[in-house]
């Protein structure tokens, strides 16, 4: 029974360090104390699970906005063509506290519609 | 969705819960995974259940069955909805918005529903010896097809 256990022992306090590196994007890394806009350049579009990237540039700094899961997106009238096209973007949403340029976004706003992301 | 629900959602969101779901690093997770736990433990028994309701494993009396394994399911339903409650708090509006949520609700109350209907009518029905009644079976089917529809929209609720 104690040599079973010991593999158990090493494993779990192991996991709890993994895990901080791991929760990414996670709610709690994120500033949701005031809503922040961002408006400007968007290029490399990342359409893929679990979620979506766009970078945004604006005031000089290039931020990496994280968008939804692909079938969210299509369901709610976004689609990959519209963004890979689309030369500039507003999107609405709240800035990593862990990561300098990582910038979740609520919604996005390009080609004259607002998308919902959350 | 009706103005009073809204606003009330609103302030669960702005107030204390929705604010620490979001921001305590651990307490969104910790609940993601009371919540995991909680559908462990009510959906296992209730397919255990069906399942030897549409004849697996007629060596176990099915009255015994469900004396050991109800219980389970109720612990499991009051971890789900105590974790659930706490991921519902972080983003309520939004939540309370997505239809694959909604579908979820409703179906959890059929669910619930359908377990009461056959508890109460169980009594009646011999379901240790020979063959279960058909109507046992068709509520165990309908159980199977509802609960695992349950889970499918709890985690799509992200997808759609």
């Amino acid at each position: 029974m104690e040599t079973a256990m010991r593999p158990l022992l090493l494993v779990l306090p192991a996991t709890l360090v993994i895990a901080p590196a791991a929760a990414h994007h996670g709610w709690s890394s994120y500033d949701s104390s005031r809503l922040v806009t961002l408006e400007g350049p968007v290029a490399n579009l990342v359409w893929q699970n679990p979620h979506g990237m766009i970078e945004l540039t604006a005031d000089g700094k290039t931020w990496h906005v994280v968008l939804a899961p692909i079938t969210r997106m299509m369901n709610r009238g976004l689609t990959e063509d519209e963004l890979k096209s689309a030369t500039s973007a507003r999107v609405e949403g709240y800035p990593s506290m862990k990561e300098a340029a990582e910038f979740r976004a609520e919604r996005i706003a390009v080609g004259g519609t607002t998308v919902e992301l959350r | 969705m009706i103005a009073a629900l809204a606003d009330l959602l609103a302030q669960l969101e702005a107030g204390p819960l929705g604010r620490a779901a979001r921001t305590e690093p651990w307490l969104y997770p910790g609940a993601e995974i009371v919540h995991i736990t909680g559908i462990a433990l009510v959906v296992g028994p209730i397919l255990a259940l069906d399942l030897r309701l549409l004849g697996l494993g007629r060596a176990i009396p099915a009255s015994v069955l469900t004396r050991y394994l109800v219980p389970f399911s109720v612990c499991g339903l009051i971890l789900v909805a105590l974790s659930g409650f706490v991921l519902f708090a972080a983003e309520a509006g939004a939540i309370a918005r997505n239809p694959s949520f909604q579908l979820k609700l409703v179906l959890i109350l059929f669910g619930v529903a359908n377990a009461f209907l056959f508890h109460a009518q169980a009594r009646g029905w011999r379901l240790d010896g020979g063959e279960v009644p058909r109507g046992a079976k068709v509520q165990a089917l309908a159980s199977i097809a509802i609960w695992l529809t349950v889970i499918a929209c709890g985690r799509l609720i992200a997808y759609v």
